[in-house]
C-alpha cells in the first residue's frame, strides 16, 4: 500500500534491455543497440552507459494524467576520468516536461530540475566516490528538492505551484543521438520514477476502510460530487501552497513534521481503531494548523469559511444514492464519525479563533 | 479436508512426479551446488527456519525456563470451557486446540515429533498455527539478540547472530509436470479418484496465460482452457506433433495461443528455495503506514534450469558440471505488487555461480538481487480506475450524516487528511552486504559472518513404489504403508508441508498471516514476462 505510485524502474540486472518494470507502455528508441539481448555482462559493467548516442525512451500506453508530483531517483557509477572531464546526461518525463539535467564536471556534479516552464531549481554537490545516488522530487504545492547521496542539496517552495501535469513517458541518456564512442561516460545502475496523481492519496485513505469501489453513483452524481470534492481540495491546496511559500524554513519544517505525524496517526487509527491514535491526530493537526494560521491568519480564515461552504454543496439526491451503503455500515461508520467529529472540532477551533 | 494418507494414495494413483527422470539424490546435489548465497541485513532479527523448528524451538526453550517465565509465554484460548492456557505453539480450529507445545517431542530416539495430526481432519484451511502472534513473543522464541561478537547492538560487519541455524527448503518442479498435475482432474479407469487437496498439490493454475485475446482482456473460459492444455500436454508427451498442431489450429480465432508460455513450460524447470521466517517485523525498520507485521512469513527465490540439461544429466549424458543455472527470480512483497526481480545468469558456469546472490531486506524479508535502497513499489496502483476524489466511505458517512453540520465537519477533516497523505514518504527496503550470510558448500569456519545452513529438499520425484518403473523418493511415501523408507521422508514433515492452514495468527487489514503458497506461479509469471525463453534449446 503506497501513496506515490511506481511508474518505471530499471535496474539493468542482465543483458536484456527490456528487463525492467513499468506501467504498460512501449519501448521506443534504445540507442545505440536497440532491443538486442546480450549475455549478462560482469557486475561492474551492468547499467546504461550515458554518452553521446546513448538514449533510452519508454512511452506509457496511457499518459499519466493530472500528476501533481514526480520523484526521480538514479544510482550512477563514474568510471575513472581525467580531472577536467565533463560527462552529461538527463532524465526527461515527456509531456509538459520535467527535466533533470546532470553534469559531472571534474569533482562536482551539477544538477538542474525543470518543471514545465517554471524557472529551474539547481544544485551543485561534490563527487565523493565512484558511485552516487541522485534524487529529485516535485510536488504541486510548489516544493522541489534535489538530493545527492541522501543529503538535500537544493530546496525551493515555489516551483510550478498548483500545476497538474500529464506524463507521456520517460527518456534518459545523453541529449545527443549522435554516437561518439570516445566520449567520457557514466553508468546508470538503476533508475526509478514514482508519481503522485491528484487522486492517489484519496485512494490510499479509501483502502483503509474499503466498503465500495466504485461508489454506487450514477454518472451525473459522480460528476457533481467530483466537482465538489475538487473544489474543496483546490481551496486547501491554494492556501497550503501560499502558506508554504510564506513560512520560514524552521516553521515549514515544524508544519511538515506535524502534518506527517497527524496523517500517520490517522492511518494508525484506521488500522487499529485505537483511540490513542485519534488523540495524536488532534494534537498534531492543531500544531500544524497553528503554524499555518500564523503565516496569514486572514487567508486561513477565508479558506476555512470557503471550505465550510463547499462542504455543504453536496447534492442531497446524490447522497441518497449512498444511503443503502450507509445503512449497511452504519455501526462502523458511526464509530469513525465520532472520531472525525473530534478532529473537526480541532479544525473548527483553529479556524474560528482570531478570525 | 481428507486425511494426508488419502491424499498420498490419490497422488500415488495419479503417478505424482514433479522431477521427470531426475532422481531425488540428484535434486539434492543440484540444490546444494546452486544454493544462492543469502546476504541478510546486519540488523536482521529473524532468520529463516524450517517448519519443524516452528514447533521444536519453542518446546526446547520452554523446557528450560522457570515457571513464571513459562507462564508469560503461554497462549490463552477462550472457548466453551472458559479460558485455557497452552504451551506454545498451538495449532487450533477456533477454540479447538489440536496440537500444543506439550505435545511436541524433541527426542530423536522416540518416533514421531507430535505434529503428525496436522495431516488429519479436522485440520483444514481455516486452522491456525500460532506461537503467540506478537513481536515480543516471537523475539523470545525465535529472535536473534546479541551480535556475532557478543555485543547487544548490531553494526555493519558485526551482525546479529541467528538464534537458530539458517534453514532453507528447496523444491524442484519441472514446469511441464507441475502443470500436468495441476490440470489432473481424473485418472483413467478410476471414476472415484479425487485429486489431493493440500498445500503440496497443484497451485500452478496458469492456463489463462496461454490464451491471448489481441483486442481485449477477455479470458478463455477457464474449464475450456484447462481441457485444451490437458490435451496439448498429452499430445506433447506422446510426441504427437500432428495433434499438437491440430489443437492449436482449432483454437477459437478470437484467441492467440501463447507459444512463449508453452515454450517456457516445455523447456524449463524451477529449483525453488523457500525461506520461512517465524515473524515479519517490518515495523522495526520501515515507517508506518507502509509497513506490516505478522506471524509466519514465506519468502524466497528460484533458480531456473533448462529442462534438457536436467534430463540429459539424469540420463547420464551430461556431467554434473555442465548443468548450469539459467536465471534467478526472487520474491518481493506480495505477488500483486508485481515487484519480483529476475536476472539471466552469465553463461559461464563459475560466473553464474558467483552471480547467484540474494539480499534479504530486514523485517519484510523481501528478497532482492542487489544491495541498496529498494522503493516499495506497487505497479497496479497507478492503473486503478478511481471514481472520485474523496474516499467512498467519507461520502457514505456524509450520506449518513445527511449534510448536517456534523457531516460537513467530517468532510472538512477528511479533506485535510487526504492532502496530508500526499506527503507521506513511502517505506523502503534496505539490503546490505555486511550482515550474516549463508551459502552453498560445507559449513564455514567460525570467526566470520558466514554461518552454517541446513538445506532440506522436499522429495517430489517419481512416487511409484516400483523401482523398475522409475520409482524414487517422494514425500507422500510417508503416508503410504508399503513405500520405501528414506531419511528425507517422515510423517511429521509430510503433515507440516501438506498443511493448508495459516502459518500465523495475524488477521489484520494490513498485517495478516497466510498459508504455504507455492511460489511457482508467481515465478512463472515473472519468467514469462522478463525471462529469456527459447523455443528449442540447442546445447
Amino acid at each position: 500500500m503506497s501513496v506515490w505510485t511506481s511508474a518505471f524502474r530499471h535496474q539493468f540486472l542482465d543483458g536484456n534491455p527490456l528487463n525492467f518494470d513499468a506501467i504498460a507502455g512501449t519501448t521506443g528508441t534504445i540507442l545505440p543497440d536497440g532491443l538486442a539481448i546480450k549475455p549478462t555482462p560482469p557486475p561492474t559493467e551492468r547499467g546504461f552507459v550515458v554518452r553521446p548516442g546513448h538514449q533510452f525512451n519508454y512511452l506509457f500506453e496511457s499518459p499519466i494524467q493530472d500528476a501533481i508530483g514526480a520523484d526521480i531517483s538514479l544510482s550512477v557509477v563514474l568510471p575513472p576520468a581525467p580531472a577536467n572531464a565533463q560527462r552529461s546526461g538527463r532524465v526527461i518525463l515527456t509531456g509538459p516536461p520535467i527535466r533533470l539535467l546532470i553534469d559531472f564536471v571534474g569533482d562536482i556534479v551539477r544538477l538542474q530540475l525543470y518543471v514545465g516552464s517554471a524557472n529551474p531549481i539547481a544544485a551543485s554537490a561534490p563527487i565523493l566516490g565512484p558511485s552516487m545516488d541522485i534524487r529529485a522530487r516535485w510536488h504541486t504545492h510548489g516544493q522541489a528538492q534535489i538530493w545527492t547521496d541522501g543529503e538535500i542539496r537544493a530546496y525551493n517552495p515555489d516551483i510550478a505551484r498548483g500545476s497538474g501535469l500529464t506524463f507521456q513517458g520517460i527518456e534518459f541518456g545523453h541529449h545527443s543521438p549522435q554516437l561518439a564512442s570516445s566520449a567520457r561516460q557514466f553508468l546508470i545502475k538503476s533508475i526509478m520514477l514514482k508519481v503522485l496523481r491528484r487522486d492517489d492519496s484519496a485512494r490510499f485513505i479509501d483502502q483503509l476502510f474499503p466498503i465500495a469501489v466504485p461508489a454506487p453513483l450514477d454518472p451525473n452524481c459522480l460528476k457533481k460530487m467530483r466537482a465538489t470534492d475538487g473544489q474543496s481540495i483546490r481551496i486547501v491546496r491554494e492556501f497550503m501552497g501560499g502558506a508554504l511559500s510564506r513560512l520560514s524554513s524552521a516553521d515549514s519544517i515544524i508544519a511538515h513534521r506535524a502534518a506527517e505525524a497527524a496523517g500517520l496517526a490517522f492511518v494508525r487509527f484506521m488500522s487499529t481503531r485505537d483511540p490513542q491514535h485519534a488523540e495524536s491526530v488532534k494534537t498534531s493537526l492543531a500544531e500544524m494548523l497553528e503554524v499555518l494560521k500564523q503565516s496569514d491568519s486572514s487567508a486561513f480564515k477565508q479558506s476555512f469559511d470557503a471550505l465550510k461552504q463547499v462542504a455543504g454543496d453536496y447534492d442531497p439526491a446524490c447522497l441518497a444514492q449512498l444511503e443503502p451503503l450507509a445503512q449497511q455500515h452504519a455501526t462502523e461508520l458511526q464509530e469513525l464519525a465520532t472520531v472525525l467529529e473530534g478532529i473537526a472540532k480541532v479544525i473548527e477551533e483553529a479556524g474560528g479563533a482570531n478570525g | 479436508m481428507v486425511s494426508v494418507s488419502q491424499n498420498a494414495q490419490a497422488a500415488l494413483d495419479a503417478g505424482f512426479n514433479l522431477t521427470a527422470n531426475l532422481r531425488h539424490a540428484d535434486v539434492k546435489a543440484l540444490a546444494e551446488e546452486w544454493f544462492p548465497k543469502i546476504r541478510f541485513h546486519y540488523k536482521e532479527r529473524f532468520h529463516p527456519i524450517d517448519l519443524k523448528t516452528l514447533f521444536t524451538a519453542p518446546k526446547e526453550l520452554f523446557d528450560g525456563l522457570t515457571e513464571p517465565a513459562r507462564d508469560a509465554l503461554r497462549i490463552t484460548i477462550s472457548g466453551p470451557l472458559g479460558e485455557q492456557r497452552y504451551n506454545p505453539p498451538v495449532v487450533r480450529n477456533g477454540s479447538d486446540v489440536r496440537i500444543h507445545g506439550g505435545n511436541i517431542n524433541v527426542d530423536p530416539t522416540i518416533p514421531g515429533d507430535g505434529t503428525e495430526p496436522m495431516g488429519e481432519p479436522p485440520i483444514d484451511k481455516e486452522t491456525i498455527y500460532s506461537h503467540g502472534d506478537s513481536y515480543e513473543r516471537s523475539k523470545q522464541l525465535f529472535g536473534a539478540s546479541d551480535t556475532m561478537s557478543g555485543l547487544p547492538d548490531p553494526v555493519a560487519g558485526d551482525p546479529r547472530a541467528p538464534r537458530h541455524p539458517v534453514e532453507v527448503r528447496a523444491e524442484m518442479r519441472f514446469l511441464l509436470e507441475a502443470l500436468k498435475h495441476e490440470l489432473q482432474e481424473e485418472i483413467p479407469n478410476d471414476p472415484l479418484w479425487v485429486r489431493p487437496d493440500d498445500a503440496l498439490w497443484g497451485r500452478f493454475d496458469i492456463v489463462d496465460l496461454f490464451f491471448l485475446h489481441p483486442m481485449s482482456p477477455i479470458a478463455m473460459p477457464h474449464d475450456a482452457a484447462r481441457a485444451f492444455m490437458r490435451a496439448l500436454i498429452a499430445a506433447h508427451e506422446n510426441e504427437d506433433t500432428a495433434t499438437q498442431a491440430a489443437l492449436i489450429g482449432s483454437l477459437d480465432p478470437l484467441f492467440q495461443f501463447n507459444t512463449r508460455a508453452w515454450n517456457a513450460v516445455k523447456n524449463y524447470a524451477f529449483l525453488e528455495f523457500y525461506y520461512f521466517y517465524a515473524y515479519n517485523d517490518f515495523d522495526q525498520y520501515g515507517d508506518w503506514p507502509f509497513v506490516n507485521t505478522h506471524e509466519g512469513d514465506l519468502e524466497g527465490c528460484c533458480v531456473v534450469f533448462e529442462r534438457r540439461q536436467l534430463v540429459e544429466f539424469a540420463q547420464g549424458d551430461r556431467p554434473f558440471e555442465e548443468v548450469i543455472g539459467h536465471t534467478i527470480i526472487t520474491s518481493v512483497h506480495e505477488e500483486m505488487n508485481d515487484s519480483d526481480e529476475l536476472k539471466r545468469l552469465p553463461l559461464g558456469r563459475q560466473d553464474a555461480l558467483d552471480d547467484l546472490v540474494v539480499y534479504v531486506a530486514p523485517g519484510s524479508h523481501a528478497t532482492y538481487l542487489t544491495v541498496g535502497s529498494h522503493d516499495f513499489t506497487d505497479w497496479e496502483d497507478v492503473l486503478t480506475d478511481w471514481p472520485g476524489l474523496l474516499p467512498t466511505w467519507v461520502k457514505v458517512l456524509a450520506a449518513l450524516a445527511a449534510l448536517t453540520p456534523i457531516g460537513r465537519a467530517i468532510i472538512l477533516a477528511i479533506v485535510l487528511i487526504v492532502l496530508l497523505a500526499e506527503h507521506f514518504i513511502d517505506s523502503e527496503d534496505e539490503t546490505v552486504d555486511n550482515g550474516v550470510s549463508a551459502g552453498p558448500g560445507p559449513d564455514p569456519q567460525p570467526g566470520t559472518t558466514a554461518v552454517a545452513k541446513r538445506l532440506f529438499v522436499t522429495p517430489l520425484s517419481n512416487i511409484s513404489l516400483d523401482p523398475m518403473e522409475g520409482g524414487d523418493v517422494n514425500i507422500y511415501h510417508a503416508a503410504i504403508s508399503n513405500a520405501p523408507a528414506s531419511d528425507d521422508v517422515d510423517a511429521g514433515t509430510l503433515a507440516r508441508r501438506a498443511y493448508q492452514g495459516w502459518w500465523g495468527g495475524s488477521n489484520g487489514l494490513i498485517s495478516h498471516s497466510g498459508g504455504w503458497e507455492n511460489k511457482t506461479k508467481r515465478y512463472f509469471k515473472k519468467f514469462l514476462s522478463k525471462g529469456q525463453i527459447e523455443a528449442e534449446l540447442i546445447t
